[in-house]
């Protein structure tokens, strides 16, 4: 089990980018979610020991990462998929994972045994074909296949993957989904993305983070929950007043989104704190996670007093 | 091991998939040959014949700075490569250690770096090879690898990789590398000089200024340039190397960068940045005047704060890392420290400081005896020596008082066969108190046991005046006395000079037996010491296997090289020698012909010469015969003349200029020193001169003289001797022309001691020959004979030039007296010329008059010629200082001219520019 208590981390120049978030990660997917700058590579920095916290507590199964004489353990526990991961291009797949494997040490294989498990892992994560070639040929997807390779070669207690799916084609990222999936079956998964579909598919339990605070800790069904009978749409047109979405809403009521089609007609995505429509346009709208966290978002930023709605991605033109 | 292992063959992997890599090192390997290839090229043009120690020390000259670059940028992008990678996070979830990491790395990037070093080694070996130098040695081409590149592909690789970690990318870490190379020794500079020491530049193993000066030498060559300076290749020597030597004076060129590698080294383990550290916050108004420049102050925190928490093995490495670079600075300081305490006790020696003991030199009177010296040399470069000598005072009233020069290095234990022996040692100076002292007329043995490893101490020059060589004196006052930095000597740098070593064996001076000392040798006055009696040595000596021996007197010892463990050698032999002289010198030589060793002469070469010596020295039959023509009775009867080709020491050594006052050998009883540098020039080497140098050298030793007057003895008898041997002076008596420049410095006696004047060039050989012209041949040697013969009666006194110019009067024809007073004692020098020179006609008879003119001071002494259709007509005119003499001529053939001396017997000044001692016929006068 790996606790997390009070991170908290405040930059030099006084940028507060994690504000006492507390977590507990156990077996299992485990989606992070939040908007850009909430500061979620901070606290997967920190959650790798990449980066010293200003305040707060590490313990990975026992082991307070607080203690020098522990964190070579406890670096043993961790495989970690950065978003900016590319391996050494002048290898192969096959001899990175040699080099990434004999660094780790991997409990004294050696010979055989090594190349038996880099074998392995490599038809694991579909690279077979491949594993000849140098890995800086190897298209974005399959440096993420090999990337989560590396992390697992030596079956971490904990595996961190940052925004792993970002700029893949659907099917790739549908295979990584799924390759991610069965790691979890036997290892604590943190996967980090602002990508709701793919935590959707893949994780029972998910956290949001927001301005540094841990917004959110439970399942997606619960933050479906909470805005269950309470997102509406509302057509609308452009340039109508209450911009960006049109006319005023009444009070309670949160413009969540809205989407704009070819013709320039807008259909706003409305929160209201009641379950009541929002205006006698307002049609109920079906839940998705994705509207639920738009929805979670735009709450916490009137509450913050931050701006609203979002435009949702595959809408507009 | 097997994760070190990984790091090497994933470094190696990577390196040679590198595009960037494989240019580096094409650049570095093309670069690192190209000397061999330039000798391959331009040699046939140099003059000289080069072995193998050419190829490698032009080869060696560069590499150390070729390699600095490459493990430099190797070493930057080694570190940085893999941080600016994305994979870096992976490498930093290792569980191996940051210091076990680097470390790792490091050993990866030496197992890289070094077998690419010694491939520009190998290649200019095979072009050795393919050029037709044969018997290649390893020891010639390792010996450079090891001292002076490997040194510094580990440091700078260290430093590079400490130096690029602690910047954490190329661009902070190529100025951090400027920085501390450039501020570290600035900064310790000042502190150290407070403690009286200095710092070597970080960058002083790299031999900037001999690469710059390499280059410089090729482009010369390349050019086809001939004018003055060297060209390209340089000769290095084939005599061996001292391995000692060249370790302790290169790590220690390497050690201030060592140590700066090792802190760097040491303190990279808290700046891998796998964990980056929490830094106090700052927070900066949006509207702060140096938003900005805090802004850059908050990243830098961020960035140059030690990663937090480090690993028990990252603290060990670190103290590892301080304490590496403190013993290292630790062991500079003692070495500093020791060699100056050294220094100290020298200065105060050779100054007569109150804080040594001071010893005083013996009298003249007690003279050495017959000296027996056995033992033997080595193992290694140690000696083992039982010498007994025998002490003879010739003086009237009793003597106790004995001095000694021996070799500080070695122990001594000293008795006597009557009384008892005090001895007091200060530096290389040695005091006997016999009590009771030797009576007057009677005579002592001394027993001397000799052991341990003697040596010459080296101590780093000072800086030089603009017009004074440095000396030990000047150099150690400047330091003592500094007030800057710049000044003082970096004792570190001292070293011992083995007497035996795998480049030489040479014992001598102090390093066989003590030797007795009348005066003590002065450094800016090399002629001073002069009195050396001769002494009756019988030499028992056993050697190491394969090193050849030769003694001065004549004494050779082969290596039996046969058989699975040759034999060592053994050097008998007896001679009457000055203790001064008494040597024994060898080491990779061999002798070119046994048979003519047997015959009375030997020539001892380098291996690697024994064809150029063949060649240059197959004369020497014929010298003893030359030396029996020039002065009889002098031949080789004294023993067996042993001609050794001696290694050329130091890049200023293969200067091969050499004044007419200098010899190009030296002469040390039957020992002739042939330098290499004069064996592998392709031009002739003239026996006369050689035999010239020898005889001068053992008419010196026949009898001591006057120390006041050793210069003008030393010089006298070389001159004598080439005169003897049709070798004086091409102008004959006449000197010059000169520039009006050097007129006071050849208007000088001849006793004025001053070795350095142009007058030994310029003058005094001009006047021994005016001298032979006056006097003739033979009475000229025979007073000197006479002069000489003398010293045979043990009463004799030293010779003194008034003894030798008495003889000159004596034996002479015609009067010198005033030749003698006039020009080699008050310096005088008549510059005569013809003026008013009338060509007249009476009946059938040419009446020439004239006038001989001196223009300059003393008697000018000199033979009018008129030349004509039908040979010559001549008178002598004499005129003083200031004074013109008339002449006449009569002749019934036509005139053709009238000369001054035409044959150069007359002493005197010729002036640079027109001539005016010739006048020509160009019809009657009117």
């Amino acid at each position: 089990m790996i606790e997390l208590e009070g991170l908290t981390k405040i930059y030099a120049d006084g940028t507060a980018a994690l504000n006492g978030v507390s977590l507990t990660l156990d077996q299992g997917m485990f989606g992070l979610l939040g908007p850009n700058g909430a500061g979620k590579t901070t606290f997967l920095s920190i959650l790798v020991l990449a980066l010293e916290p200003s305040a707060g507590r590490r313990v990975y199964d026992g082991l307070d990462a607080a203690r020098p004489g522990l964190r070579g353990e406890i670096r043993k526990r961790i495989g970690y998929l950065p978003q900016d991961y590319k391996p050494i291009p002048y290898l192969t797949g096959e001899e990175y994972l040699l080099h990434c494997a004999r660094l780790r040490g991997m409990g004294g294989m050696v010979g055989g045994a090594l190349r038996g498990r880099v074998k392995e892992l490599i038809e694991g994560v579909g690279l077979a074909a491949a594993a000849r070639r140098a890995a800086g040929t190897y298209s974005g997807g399959m440096q993420r296949r090999l990337g989560i390779a590396q992390a697992i070669l030596h079956s971490p207690r904990l595996l961190v993957v940052d925004e792993p799916t970002a700029g893949l084609d659907p099917e790739e990222r549908i295979r990584f989904r799924s390759l991610v999936s069965e790691v979890a079956e036997n290892t604590a998964v943190l996967l980090s993305t602002h990508i709701v579909e793919d935590v959707e598919a893949t994780c029972p339990r998910l956290a949001v983070i927001g301005r540094g605070r841990l917004l959110f800790d439970g399942s997606p069904t619960e933050l479906l929950r909470q805005s269950a009978g309470r997102l509406w749409r509302i057509p609308s047109s452009p340039g109508a007043p209450g911009a960006p979405g049109g006319g005023p809403l009444p009070p309670g009521a949160l413009e969540v989104s809205y989407r704009a089609d070819r013709q320039g007609d807008v259909e706003r995505v409305v929160w209201s704190a009641d379950p009541v429509p929002p205006g006698p346009d307002a049609l109920p709208r079906e839940v998705g996670l994705e509207e639920a966290y738009a929805a979670f978002l735009s709450r916490e930023a009137a509450r913050q007093g931050a701006p609203g709605p979002v435009l949702l991605e595959g809408a507009g033109a | 091991m097997r994760l070190t292992a990984a790091f090497v063959s994933h470094e190696w992997r990577t390196q040679w998939r590198s595009l960037r890599f494989r240019a580096f090192a094409a650049l570095y390997l093309a670069a690192g040959v190209a000397p061999a290839v330039l000798i391959h090229i331009l040699a046939p043009r140099s003059g000289y014949t080069f072995g193998e120690a050419t190829y490698a020390m032009e080869t060696t000259t560069v590499l150390p700075l070729l390699t600095a670059v490459f493990a430099l940028l190797l070493s930057l992008d080694g570190i940085t490569r893999e941080q600016s990678d994305g994979a870096w996070t992976t490498v930093t979830l290792c569980q191996v250690s940051s210091a076990g990491y680097l470390l790792r790395r490091w050993i990866a990037i030496l197992a890289v770096i070094l077998p690419l070093t010694a491939i520009p080694l190998l290649a200019a070996a095979a072009i050795t090879a393919m050029d037709g130098v044969t018997g290649l040695t390893v020891e010639t081409w390792l010996a450079p690898w090891l001292f002076q590149v490997l040194p510094v592909a580990v440091t700078v690789s260290a430093f590079a990789l400490g130096a690029g970690t602690i910047g954490g990318g190329p661009l902070a870490s190529l100025p951090l590398i400027a920085a501390v190379l450039a501020l570290v020794p600035a900064l310790a500079g000042e502190a150290l000089h407070r403690f009286r020491l200095v710092i070597d530049p970080p960058l002083q193993g790299l031999r900037l200024q001999f690469v710059t000066y390499a280059i410089a030498r090729a482009v010369k060559a390349a050019r086809g340039d001939r004018s003055w300076g060297f060209g390209y290749p340089m000769p290095g020597s084939e005599g061996g190397i001292d391995l000692r030597r060249m370790a302790v004076q290169q790590l220690v060129a390497a050690a201030p960068l060592a140590i700066l590698a090792a802190a760097a080294l040491g303190l990279a383990v808290l700046y891998l940045r796998r964990t980056r550290p929490d830094v106090r916050p700052r927070p900066i108004r949006s509207d702060h005047p140096f938003r900005s420049f805090i802004l850059t102050w908050n990243r830098l925190r961020e960035r140059y704060k030690p990663d937090p928490a480090p690993a028990l093995a990252d603290r060990a490495a670190l103290v590892a890392g301080l304490l590496a670079a403190s013993l290292l600075a630790g062991l500079l300081v003692s070495r500093a420290y020791g060699y100056e305490a050294l220094a100290a006790v020298r200065y105060a020696v050779e100054t007569g400081g109150s804080s040594v003991p001071r010893i005083d030199p013996m009298s003249a009177q007690v003279v050495p005896g017959l000296w027996r010296v056995r033992g033997e040399i080595g193992p290694g470069s140690r000696v083992s020596f039982e010498v007994s000598g025998e002490m003879i005072n010739r003086g009237p009233r009793p003597a106790g008082h004995l001095a000694f020069l021996l070799d500080p290095s070695l122990e001594l234990a000293a008795a006597a066969d009557s009384g008892t022996v005090t001895a007091t040692r200060t530096w290389d100076r040695l005091a006997l108190e016999l009590a009771p002292p030797i009576p007057a007329g009677g005579r002592r043995e001394l027993r001397f046991r000799l052991s341990g490893e003697p040596a010459r101490t080296v101590f780093p020059e000072g800086r030089p005046g603009i017009f004074a060589r440095p000396t030990f004196k000047g150099g150690y006052e400047q330091h003592r006395d500094a007030e800057f930095s710049r000044d003082r000597i970096n004792f570190a740098r001292s070293f011992r000079e083995r007497s035996i070593s795998g480049r030489k064996v040479d014992l001598s001076r102090g390093a066989l037996v003590p030797v007795p000392a009348y005066a003590w040798p002065r450094e800016d006055d090399e002629t001073a010491e002069s009195i050396s009696p001769q002494a009756k040595v019988e030499l028992s000596l056993s050697g190491p296997a394969g090193v050849f021996l030769a003694d001065s007197c004549g004494g050779i010892a082969v290596p039996d090289g046969a058989g699975a463990r040759p034999a060592g050698t053994r050097l008998e032999s007896s001679c009457a020698t000055s203790l001064s002289d008494l040597s024994v010198v060898g080491g990779r030589q061999r002798l070119l012909d046994e048979r003519s060793a047997n015959e009375g002469g030997a020539v001892a070469a380098f291996p690697a010469h024994r064809r150029l010596a063949g060649l240059h020295l197959g004369f020497l039959e014929r010298s003893a015969d030359m030396l029996k023509a020039a002065w009889p009775g002098i031949g080789m009867s004294s023993g067996r003349l042993v001609v050794v080709e001696w290694p050329t020491d130091g890049d200023a050594a293969y200067w091969r200029y050499h004044s007419p006052g200098q010899s190009f050998v030296t002469v040390r009883g039957n020992l002739v020193f042939l330098q290499e540098s004069e064996l592998i020039w392709l031009g002739e080497i003239r026996p006369e001169r050689m035999v010239a140098e020898i005889l001068a050298v053992r008419l010196a030793n026949r009898r001591r003289v006057d120390p006041g007057q050793s210069l003008f003895f030393q010089q006298l008898f070389r001159n004598v001797a080439l005169e003897r041997l049709g070798l004086g002076p091409e102008n004959g008596a006449m000197v010059g022309p000169v520039p009006p420049s050097q007129y006071e410095t050849i208007r000088a006696s001849a006793l004025r001691q001053e070795p350095w004047s142009p007058y030994w060039d310029s003058r005094f050989p001009s006047l021994i020959s005016a001298l032979k012209s006056r006097m003739g041949e033979e009475p000229l040697r025979a007073a000197v004979e006479e002069l000489l013969a003398r010293g045979d009666d043990p009463g004799a006194g030293a010779g003194t030039a008034a003894e030798l110019f008495a003889l000159f009067e004596k034996h002479s024809p015609e009067p010198v007296g005033r030749m003698i007073q006039e020009y080699f004692l008050d310096g005088k020098l008549p510059y005569p010329v013809l003026a008013d020179v009338r060509f007249r006609r009476s009946g059938d008879t040419w009446r020439v008059t004239g006038r001989m003119v001196n223009e300059g001071q003393g008697e000018a002494l000199c033979k009018v010629v008129l030349t004509t259709d039908l040979g010559p007509e001549s008178t002598v005119a004499r005129a003083d200082g200031g004074q013109a003499a008339g002449f006449e001529l009569a002749t019934r053939h036509r005139p053709q001219g009238v000369f001054l001396d035409p044959g150069h017997e007359c002493h005197r000044l010729v002036e640079s520019g027109g001539a005016r001692d010739r006048v020509y016929f160009e019809g009657e006068s009117r």
